[in-house]
């Protein structure tokens, strides 16, 4: 795993590819805590969101689980309103949560930039 | 000690920090509170020595829809205090153990020390405690292979998870503490499937209330503390029974200044609870964990109200004097400590010093915003020398705040019959000589990039830009 500062380094990268990027953060899946991130705006509550998306990955995990699934979870991709929220797993113990403005960039963007990077991240 | 407390919807864990003197705990916790931006208490230091504990507290993180509130402390290292440390590991959810492995025998007297905290945690609890070794101080060139840690540790701790760090700059410590609370959890999990995880609201839930607690267990005398005299007149305190604090329901007509705000401030801070310890010179602290401090001196306690009375006129006429320069919210009261025993308290709401004000800069920031905190301090500290000349307030890091008008005085107002601090002619090497030391103590991982900021800021350099990064290159 990177330390915190490649991580937010990391971020920075992903964060010059992407328009209208928000905020984005490594996350442990177990405990929902963030092991590094980068956020351009104050009022985003990313260690918060986090923590509510890690629940997330938890329940995906459990459904896959109930349908007996034979395979990997590998990302969850969340149109808002206004944003793009991107959710994708590094490893099974981490993911990347990033969240983009909507009206700046689009869905396959965020993807391409994110997966572009994603070895920064392991 | 983990329990879940339903009213705030939050499970409640408690991560100790332990390893052997001078391994880098408290170094390693103030780095995770950088990281985290939290800010880490420390009741008691002497000499850069722990001498209770350091607490900080984080709340992240979810489980089973509980927030994930972690009690963050670690332990003193010097074997004197080892009751102490058995108390706190005796507490926790899981350990961090911070081996010093910058030589091989740093590692054998580390090694020594976790097989210690093995048997402590293993008589505390029927149920496992996981425990991480962090490996520390890796970027020093004579530090032991891992291998060869994991060698030296032996076949007991074959299992157990070893992290690799260096404190200083931060590097691997919040990885660590991700892990931690991830073994802490496997833990919650189990008490809760066993039926035995706790309901309620934690027994200790603050610092200061941490250290009430640490002060009922004795400890030996000092062998190998530089500053023995404080620790034992810190050990030797414990006896006195504290005094009662101020109530702002029964203070006497007179006996408070401001005489209206005073009363407010008085009930606010006395709301939150506080209690009171006695200090190494002998006065009484109390807030330690609040934004709250009171205090009272040794030299202010009276066996009749009018002579406290008579003090407490010396004293508002003091802070009248220099109210311009004082931080808000503040009072001086007089409360009856015991029956027939009068003492006299200052009570501060803390406003943060520049100290905190610049280090909370350095996440996520960087160091442009950094450097211009330095410079924005380093005037700071200046004007306040200026306004503080002739006054037995002394301008410091940990002193002086951002006030609307520029520097404001943010500790507790030293007595008015105390004897001013001799105070250095040279303002700017004063100035310059707290900024180095800051910089070597809390912003060493910073440093090449406040050396290229510094380098940067050549289009609006004002002489304190100058002081700064002189202090920057002098470290």
């Amino acid at each position: 795993m990177p330390a915190e500062k490649q991580i937010v380094e990391s971020f920075e990268k992903v964060a010059a590819e992407i328009p209208g990027f928000i905020a984005a953060a490594l996350v442990d899946v177990e405990s929902g805590m963030t092991l590094g991130m980068k956020s351009l705006r104050a009022d985003f509550d990313l260690a918060a969101a986090s923590a509510y998306n890690s629940e997330m990955v938890k329940q995906k995990h459990k459904i896959m689980r109930a349908l007996s699934l034979k395979t990997t979870l590998e990302d969850m991709l969340i149109t808002l309103g206004d944003q793009i929220h991107l959710i994708k797993m590094v490893s099974p113990t981490t993911f990347i949560y990033l969240a983009a403005d909507r009206a700046s960039t689009n869905l396959a963007i965020v993807r391409v930039a994110v997966n572009k990077n994603l070895a920064l991240f392991t | 000690m983990a329990i879940l407390d339903l009213e705030h919807n939050a499970v409640v864990i408690r991560i100790v920090y332990d390893g052997p003197a001078r391994a880098g705990k408290t170094t390693s916790v103030r780095a995770l509170g950088r990281s985290l931006l939290r800010v880490v208490d420390t009741p008691e230091e002497v000499a850069g020595r722990t001498l209770f504990f350091d607490w900080m507290e984080y709340t992240g993180g979810l489980f089973e829809g509980h927030q994930i509130r972690c009690q963050i402390v670690s332990v003193p290292g010097q074997p004197d205090l080892g009751a102490r440390r058995r108390a706190l590991l005796a507490t926790a959810d899981v350990v961090v153990f911070v081996a010093d492995t910058s030589d091989r025998p740093s590692v054998a007297r580390s090694v020594e020390h976790v097989r210690e905290m093995q048997e402590i945690i293993r008589a505390s609890d029927d149920l496992p405690v996981g425990v991480i070794v962090q490996a520390n101080k890796r970027d020093l060139p004579g530090a032991v292979p891992r291998d060869e840690i994991r060698a030296a540790l032996g076949d007991d701790f074959a299992r157990t998870a070893l992290t690799e760090s260096v404190a200083e700059s931060g590097v691997g410590i919040r990885e660590t503490f991700v892990f931690a609370v991830r073994l802490a959890l496997d833990r919650i999990r189990e008490l809760m499937e066993r039926g035995e995880l706790p309901r309620g609201r934690p027994a200790v839930d603050s610092a200061e209330q941490l250290l009430a607690a640490l002060d009922d267990v004795p400890v030996q005398m000092p062998s190998q503390l530089g500053a023995a005299e404080d620790l034992a007149s810190v050990v030797l305190a414990a006896a006195e029974p504290p005094p009662r604090l101020p109530d702002s329901r029964v203070v006497p007509s007179g006996g408070i200044w401001p005489p209206v705000e005073g009363r407010i401030v008085l009930h606010e801070a006395s709301s939150t609870g506080l209690i009171a310890r006695r200090i190494p010179d002998g006065d009484w602290l109390a807030g330690m964990g609040t934004v709250w401090r009171a205090h009272s001196s040794a030299a202010t306690v009276f066996d009749q109200f009018d002579g406290a009375r008579q003090a407490l006129v010396v004293w508002a006429r003091a802070h009248a004097a220099h109210a311009e320069l004082l931080s808000p919210s503040r009072c001086v009261v007089v409360a009856e400590a015991a029956p027939g025993i009068w003492r006299l308290w200052q009570i501060v709401k803390l406003t943060p010093p520049l100290r905190a004000w610049i280090v909370n800069a350095v996440e996520p920031d960087g160091a442009d915003e950094l450097f211009a905190r330095l410079v924005e301090a380093a005037a700071l500290l200046g004007d306040a020398h200026a306004q503080y000349a002739g006054t037995r307030l002394q301008p410091t890091l940990d002193t002086v705040g951002r006030g609307p008008r520029g520097a404001q005085f943010v500790a507790l107002m030293p007595g008015p019959f105390s004897e001013p601090a001799p105070r250095s002619p040279d303002v700017v090497a004063q100035v310059r000589r707290e900024l180095s030391q800051l910089i070597a103590s809390e912003l060493s991982a910073q440093r090449a990039d406040l050396a290229r900021a510094a380098g940067q800021a050549g289009a609006q350099r004002s002489p304190w830009t100058e002081v700064v990064a002189t202090a920057v290159s002098a470290w």
